[in-house]
């Protein structure tokens, strides 16, 4: 399938990003009694503040969220939530694209600056989809939401022929037992450089302060509970099967939270930061990826092939320092780096196993946590990897800091199997 | 242009008659199924009905053991991920196999299956069985 996807009328580069706590608004200390609207503004005010700019310098935004209705009760929600940054008046775009949510948001400000339509632009979401509040009433007033809320059907399938009983788990796992197939490798292998990847996640979400859930490493967590080992406790009941290969600990952790970055010209971007980061590329695929199945998921390879076109990249393997990918399960740790080519096909699962991807190793992946364990604000995470990403680029992320910045990243996000995002980024400082 | 259908409707209806209904193209000779009007092979819009044979090879599967609650009633967990032999890919349920048979199922991949039609409360709906 060719595309027209080959190059910037303009380079554009990252000037500024932010993100909130990851947390509960019913629960969080930090973020208590907040909602869509202050996440929003909380990330955004960190962005501006980080590209030293104000709202009068920005021309245009877009704010995505998942399921407006579902969990907001807001429709054309972009409109109201301007002007909770200053931006009365300004043009804006209300987007949902699931988990890659925050990922589109950025490609359509990337393309806008890039385009030459505006100049300074900022992509953004906010969820606070653990609780919803009744029709009619202020959303201030809310209700824990029942677990069966990220499972609905038609957050991962068309509602016109949905699938009886799909869900999340379901379709990821289905990855898992085709990676097991196509590379005969079993599910015991596959579950321990799950357990593995799990471990690693963890531990990035305690050294990240906004991961409010995190408190302890596998490592103590199974101690304080009794168990002598952290295998015995990924053994335990205390992580029941959910799916053939899946089980608890390698599932995503829902929370509220926001996420912003600004972008500019290349050529402008010194004018308000010495760190701005440069977009090479950008690649995106939709589809009802699910009824696409097998390893690598296809609508995956699309969205890296066609970044990594537009980027000049060749060999992934060697010419990628740090990978973020959209990691609801533990398996995208092997199947999604293996379909961007960051690891060998095949070869993923043993170098999860390994460690490789931990800080320190030589192919981290997710240092902030990632959705598995820092949190998953549904629109949001894109805002917390690329926050992440050009942290490390600038040798800022303290004990998840990579010993060597990285000089090319890549930042990839997957909405419920409808789209899927890869964004390369280059350090230009 | 043709005359749009109500093609969700048209489908549910033949599957409360028991046929499985796709769409052929006729350009390309492309099947969709579930029907849409436009290949999305050759993106023709001169696609006709097609009865599909319901055969498929199931290539892989994966498990729920937590259904959502509009399908609990049902209490079939397995979810068979199948290349008909017309060409599309569809999941849906996989009856007629005990719970926890992984390894064995896994073992014997690819399985030769069938669709039928699962009569619902207001609705029917094509579901897999193993046929050999």
């Amino acid at each position: 399938m060719s595309i027209n996807n080959g190059h910037f009328s303009r380079s554009v580069s990252i000037i500024g990003c932010g993100y909130t706590p990851l947390g509960d608004v019913l629960k969080t200390p930090e973020m208590l009694g907040m909602t869509e609207r202050e996440l929003f503004a909380w990330a955004a005010i960190e962005a501006m503040e980080d590209a030293n700019i104000e709202a009068k310098d920005i021309d245009a935004f877009y704010f995505g969220q998942v399921g407006p209705n579902l969990f907001a009760n807001q429709c054309a929600s972009s409109g109201g939530i301007g002007e909770w940054i200053g931006m009365r008046g300004k043009p804006s775009i209300s987007h949902d694209e699931a988990c890659s949510t925050f990922n589109m948001g950025l490609q359509l400000a990337v393309q806008a600056v890039a385009s030459g339509v505006y100049d300074v632009v900022l992509a953004g979401t906010s969820n606070a989809a653990q609780s919803h509040f009744p029709l009619g009433y202020p959303p201030h007033l809310r209700e824990k939401n029942p677990d069966f809320m990220f499972e609905l059907e038609s957050l991962v399938d068309d509602a016109a022929y949905c699938l009886p009983g799909n869900n999340m788990f379901s379709i990821l796992d289905g990855g898992a037992v085709s990676y097991a197939q196509t590379y005969n490798v079993s599910f015991e292998d596959l579950r321990k450089a799950m357990n593995q990847a799990a471990i690693i996640a963890r531990w990035n979400a305690v050294h990240n302060p906004k991961a409010t859930y995190s408190k302890q490493t596998y490592e103590e967590e199974a101690k304080s509970k009794g168990f002598a080992t952290v295998e015995d406790y990924f053994n335990s009941p205390f992580n029941p099967p959910i799916a053939v290969v899946q089980h608890l600990f390698h599932s995503t952790l829902i929370c509220d939270g926001g996420g912003a970055v600004i972008v500019c010209p290349t050529d402008k971007a010194k004018d308000y930061t010495k760190y701005p980061v440069e977009i090479i590329g950008m690649g995106e695929s939709s589809m009802i990826g699910n009824h696409v199945f097998g390893t690598p998921f296809e609508i995956d390879r699309l969205a890296f092939e066609r970044a990594y076109r537009m980027a000049n990249i060749h060999d992934p393997y060697t010419e990628i320092d740090y990978m973020s990918i959209h990691d609801c399960s533990a398996q995208h740790y092997f199947t999604t780096t293996e379909a961007g080519g960051y690891f060998k096909p095949g070869e993923g699962w043993k170098a999860v196993l390994e460690g490789r991807i931990a800080h320190d190793g030589d192919k981290p992946v997710n240092t902030s946590g990632g959705r598995l364990s820092a949190g998953h604000t549904l629109s949001g995470p894109g805002g917390v990897e690329f926050t992440e990403a050009v942290g490390q680029m600038r040798g800022i992320n303290g004990d998840r800091q990579m010993p060597r910045p990285p000089k090319v990243c890549v930042v990839q996000g997957y909405g419920g199997g409808w789209n899927s995002n890869v964004v390369v980024l280059k350090r230009s400082f | 242009m043709k005359p749009m259908e109500a093609y969700v409707k048209k489908w549910y209806e033949a599957l409360d008659n028991g046929k499985l209904m796709g769409m052929k193209c006729n350009r390309c000779g492309a099947y969709e199924f579930p029907p849409v009007p436009v290949c999305n092979n050759c993106s023709s819009t001169d696609l006709e009905w097609a009865e599909m044979s319901g055969f498929g090879e199931m290539v892989s599967f994966d498990f729920s053991f937590q259904l959502t609650p509009n399908f609990a009633p049902y209490q079939s967990t397995y979810h068979a991920m199948v290349k008909l032999d017309e060409g599309p890919t569809m999941i849906s349920w996989l009856v007629g196999v005990e719970p926890g048979k992984f390894d064995e199922l896994f073992e014997k991949l690819p399985l030769k299956v069938k669709m039928e039609v699962q009569k619902r409360e207001k609705y029917s709906y094509p579901v897999f069985r193993i046929v050999e």
